[in-house]
């Protein structure tokens, strides 16, 4: 694992504590505002916990659910980010194999063309001596 | 409804001040903890999107190189392939002058053999030629001395004339030496004749050794020049075996540069597949990310809207809070 996705890993934990703390926060918020609702039962307390206090635990229902799929996508996303680390690691790794074959099999090439020509330099100077000397034999007559 | 006591509100609103708070701290921190998190994600995908793009380039790249080495080499072996046969059809085409230069050298022997017996049998006649015209020769002077013996027989005989008393010439008999000059003289012709054959038979005997001579000396030219010939094929025998030996070497060497080739193509195929595997990951990683990136707008968005409800919430109560003090205050104070 690289430093930075052990840095963002150690991010995304964070959240994940963060969002433990939220949810023990709510909770206790929750206990208390409980309390205070049935303490402060007038109309000025129904006002405030309807504008204010109310909303604000709604708010805090909404955003302690989007902080934990946010935390799950940022672990989801790790994942993913790993995965493909490592098969870019693999690609590169596969792809210098592939140069270095390749770079092999020109090697081969080169030396199998040098071996050619002169295989193909000998053999038209075998065959060129083979026929002056039939032609010469030719010349000599039957006798 | 039973109001509390006020005191006893006044608690409870000092406990919901502070209660209040917290959790908007914690869901700060944690938009905080989401942003900053979030930004480092993007970051890391930024750069695995970099570090990707570098990795397919150089996976392409592998691949090109690749392929292009297994086109070279594809070739290469089938050059190897036609120069075995070109190396092949020459050594069959030295061993076949090898051979016809053999058999002519063979041939031109054998004839070499025949014109030396021809000489042999030349130079013998000649000789038995020689023998024959100086036996003809001698044959022919004994001849023409046997005629110069005749005529001298004729000569004394024919001057052998005397008178008799009667003062007549009388003549000596000489037919017998005539006829011995005659017979003498035809000898000598024949024998003059013998000679002339025996010269001419000595004439022909020379053509014929010169004949035989010119028949050996042109036969060993063409034996001299037959083992030349099949010296040279049999040097182009070696050539061409050794083109055949090299030849092969590099049908070898191709065949090892076509197998490094595929291998070659094998790992660029490889590369390009992880590398397919690994821009899925990236995307899949793009899409979390932008799914997060909403969840932690969602969460900033809200904590921006906590801070004012708490503001507000805690107005309200911190304005009941006074009015409790104010009325529990028997002095006007609590």
């Amino acid at each position: 694992m690289s430093d930075a996705v052990l840095y963002c890993r150690t991010l995304a934990t964070r959240l994940t504590e963060s969002g433990q703390a939220l949810r023990a926060a709510t909770r206790q918020w929750r206990d208390t505002a409980d309390g205070g609702r049935a303490a402060w039962d007038d109309q000025a307390g129904r006002r405030v916990f309807q504008h204010y206090l109310d909303p604000y635990a709604a708010l805090l229902d909404q955003a302690e659910p989007s902080l934990l799929a946010a935390t799950e996508q940022h672990h989801a996303a790790m994942d993913h980010v790993e995965e493909g680390d490592r098969a870019a690691a693999a690609a590169l790794d596969a792809a210098r194999q592939a140069v270095s074959h390749a770079r092999d099999a020109a090697n081969g090439v080169t030396a199998a063309r040098s071996e050619c020509a002169t295989a193909r330099r000998q053999a038209a100077q075998a065959l060129g001596e083979a026929r002056e000397g039939l032609a010469a034999i030719s010349q000599l007559g039957s006798g | 409804m039973a109001l509390l006591d006020p005191r006893r509100l006044a608690y409870l609103l000092e406990d919901m001040d502070d209660a209040i708070r917290r959790p908007h701290f914690a869901l700060d921190g944690a938009a905080q903890a989401a942003r900053l998190s979030q930004n480092a994600l993007r970051e890391e995908v930024a750069r695995m999107r970099a570090t990707l793009h570098s990795t397919t380039a150089d996976a392409a790249d592998a691949e090109q190189q690749a392929r292009r080495a297994a086109g070279e080499a594809n070739a290469a072996r089938a050059d190897a392939v036609t120069a075995c046969g070109e190396g092949e059809m020459a050594l069959g085409q030295a061993q076949q002058a090898v051979q016809a230069c053999g058999a002519a050298r063979a041939r031109w022997q054998g004839l070499l053999g025949q014109a030396q017996a021809r000489r042999h049998a030349a130079i013998e006649a000649v000789s038995r030629a020689g023998a024959d015209l100086d036996r003809a020769k001698a044959a022919r002077d004994a001849a023409a001395a046997a005629v110069s013996r005749a005529e001298s027989a004729l000569a004394s005989c024919r001057s052998q004339v005397y008178y008799d008393s009667d003062n007549r010439r009388h003549a000596p008999d000489c037919s017998a030496q005539s006829a011995a000059l005659s017979h003498a003289r035809s000898a000598a012709e024949q024998a003059a004749r013998a000679a002339d054959m025996a010269a001419d038979a000595l004439r022909r005997a020379h053509d014929a050794l010169h004949e035989a001579e010119q028949r050996v000396q042109l036969c060993s030219t063409r034996v001299a020049q037959a083992a030349a010939a099949e010296q040279r094929a049999q040097q182009s025998v070696n050539v061409a075996s050794q083109a055949v030996a090299m030849a092969r070497q590099s049908e070898t060497s191709a065949g090892r540069a076509v197998a490094e080739a595929e291998a070659a193509v094998r790992q660029a195929m490889a590369a390009r597949e992880a590398a397919e595997r690994s821009l899925a990951s990236l995307h899949g990683a793009e899409t979390r990310c932008e799914e997060a990136e909403r969840h932690v707008g969602i969460s900033e968005r809200a904590t921006n809207d906590a801070a004012s409800l708490v503001r507000r919430g805690r107005d309200a109560m911190a304005e009941r809070l006074d009015a409790l003090r104010d009325f529990d205050r028997p002095d006007g104070r609590l």
